[in-house]
Order: structure tokens, then C-alpha cells, then sequence
């Protein structure tokens, strides 16, 4: 039931830290497609299959969202609440990587339905180790399949 | 302290119970572990309700991995009620179960389950599931403090079908 070879989007402003979290996947040898949305409108873009993204080869549907909190024009928990508002795309695991400590930051993104929570480490090496743990959970997890996905049920 | 997170494994099969917890201690993870083997018992939990009013014996779990197929209320039934009350958004629910219907898997995850793992029943595979479950869950994946220490709140009756 794990599938290890998921199709990740990124939802990140900062280029440097979208940077360093591929760069994180590839040190672990961890080969699974990412694609990347600048802030939390592009997010939304390309899980409605907008403009460019109508193009579902080139930009899959994803399988995982992986979400910094602080971006422009649509920040993270912004992003949390318009998918909580669109039940096809509410399955989808969200898993919150963010510089917030902020306990009612993590509050707050649980409630409005994040699956986790994790703070994003400083130091190149430790997010190597994040990346790689939430890897080996989220290809044991079962992951949900929407209508979008290729071989839904 | 990441060690004194308590785990609540929901969990009717007893043989199930005492593998999953030999395993925990094979992996050397200390946490408490606490199980309750109905639906009834996990509500009570949760509530805070009888021998559960006393949170410093029970405190609310940093997890809790529910079977599906319960006694009484059904694992789906816990799911709905738990993600309906503002004072348990917190709460990580991670389904267990043998069901590998993938039915099963969207269910759980549109009402509100954090994440879904079939349960494995080779004491070697428990071991290394146990360890995943601690680094991630426990270790890296952040539980609100708030959600620790909650302020008293009224907990609803979910509704009981036959």
C-alpha cells in the first residue's frame, strides 16, 4: 500500500531554501519528482491544472505538499484553509516545513488540517536527516488518490 | 520532553497489543504507551472522562494510532468525532489497520486521519515500524503545546449508530 515513488509539490517563495530541500532530496539518493509553486497562489494553480499546469505530463498531480508558512500574496495557513475549502484536493497530505516555532502558528495548521508540522532546521546536514525521515515515513504511509491522480479508483 | 510523549494505541486485538508494545521496547523507545481496546474507551480517553479525568496518569496523547474496526464506535466514527472538536485539532491520528482497501485509505483521510499504515505483523517489521513512528512522529513532526495543556473544554456526544 506505500508507494515510495510519490510526486512531491513544493510550495516554497524562498528560492535558496527550494533550493536546499532538493538539494536535501539528493544527498539522501531520494529520485521522486518535485515540483515547485512559488507562494500559495501557484499552489493553487497547479493543483486547479491552470495555465501552464493544465499540462498534467509535465506537471503531475501531486501525491504530498510540502509548505513553508511564511510566502506573499498566499501564505501557508491561507493555502491550508482554501484546500480545507475544496474537498476533492482536502485528501491530499500537507506536510508543513516552516521556520515558524510559533506554537499558535502549529496550532493553528493543525486545525486547519495539516497532516504535520516540522521546523525547518538551520544547518544544511539536519535538513539531509529531516528529508530523509520524512521519506521513510511517507513511502510506508497510504497515501489517498483524487480523481486527479493517474490510476485513480 | 519527546520521551514522555505518551502514545494511545486504540486496538481491540490484545495479541496485537503485546506485540506492538514488545516491539516499542526492542526498539528502545521509552514513551508510555496506554491502549484502549473500544470505542468507547477511546472516547473516554479523549474526554477525559472516568478513571481518564486524572490527566497526569492520562495525559492527552502526542499520538494516537487507531484500528479501524473497533468495538462499539468504528475507527471512521472516532476520526469524525475527534476532528470536530476545536480543543483535539492536535491530535495526530494515525489509522492502523490490515484493510487494504483504498477506499478505506481516501475515507480516513478526508475525515481527517494524518496519516494511514497497514498494520505489520513480522515482530522485525514492527520493530522497524516502531522506530519510524518515534523519529517521525515523535521526534520531528511538532505536537502545539497547546494541545498539551488544553483549557477545559465541553466535549459532545457523537452520535451512536446501530
Amino acid at each position: 500500500m506505500g508507494d515510495s515513488n510519490y510526486t512531491i509539490l513544493l510550495v516554497e517563495d524562498d528560492e535558496n531554501d527550494a533550493m536546499l530541500v532538493r538539494l536535501a532530496f539528493q544527498k539522501n539518493n531520494i529520485l521522486n519528482p518535485i515540483q515547485w509553486a512559488k507562494d500559495g497562489l501557484e499552489a493553487v494553480a497547479y493543483l486547479n491544472g491552470n495555465g501552464v499546469y493544465a499540462d498534467r505530463q509535465a506537471y503531475p498531480f501531486p501525491d504530498v505538499l510540502i509548505v513553508d508558512l511564511k510566502m506573499p500574496r498566499m501564505n501557508g495557513l491561507e493555502l491550508l484553509a482554501w484546500i480545507r475549502d475544496h474537498p476533492e484536493y482536502r485528501v491530499i497530505p500537507t506536510i508543513i516545513i516552516t521556520s515558524s516555532r510559533l506554537d499558535v502558528d502549529i496550532e493553528k495548521a493543525y486545525g486547519l488540517g495539516a497532516n504535520t508540522y516540522m521546523i525547518k532546521p538551520p544547518a544544511l546536514d539536519e535538513l539531509v536527516k529531516m528529508v530523509k525521515v520524512v521519506h521513510e515515513y511517507w513511502s510506508v504511509s497510504a497515501k489517498p488518490k483524487s480523481k486527479f491522480h493517474k490510476n485513480a479508483l | 520532553m519527546p520521551e514522555h510523549a505518551v502514545i494511545l494505541i486504540a486496538e481491540d486485538e490484545e495479541d496485537y497489543v503485546f506485540l506492538i508494545q514488545k516491539a516499542f521496547t526492542e526498539a528502545k523507545i521509552p514513551n508510555p504507551i496506554h491502549v484502549v481496546s473500544t470505542g468507547q474507551e477511546t472516547l473516554a480517553y479523549l474526554k477525559g472522562e472516568g478513571k481518564y479525568t486524572n490527566r497526569d496518569e492520562y495525559p492527552l496523547p502526542d499520538l494516537l494510532l487507531l484500528d479501524l474496526k473497533l468495538p462499539g464506535f468504528s475507527g471512521f466514527e472516532i476520526i469524525g468525532w475527534a476532528r470536530s472538536q476545536p480543543g483535539l485539532s492536535g491530535l495526530r491520528i494515525v489509522v492502523l489497520t490490515s484493510s487494504d482497501q483504498m477506499r478505506d485509505v481516501n475515507d480516513a483521510y478526508r475525515l481527517g486521519a494524518n496519516s494511514f499504515l497497514m498494520k505489520p505483523y513480522d515482530f522485525q517489521d514492527l520493530i522497524q515500524f516502531s522506530r519510524t513512528i518515534n523519529e517521525f512522529w515523535l521526534r520531528m513532526s511538532r505536537c502545539p503545546e497547546s494541545f498539551r495543556t488544553p483549557k477545559p473544554q465541553q466535549r459532545d456526544e457523537p452520535d451512536k449508530k446501530s
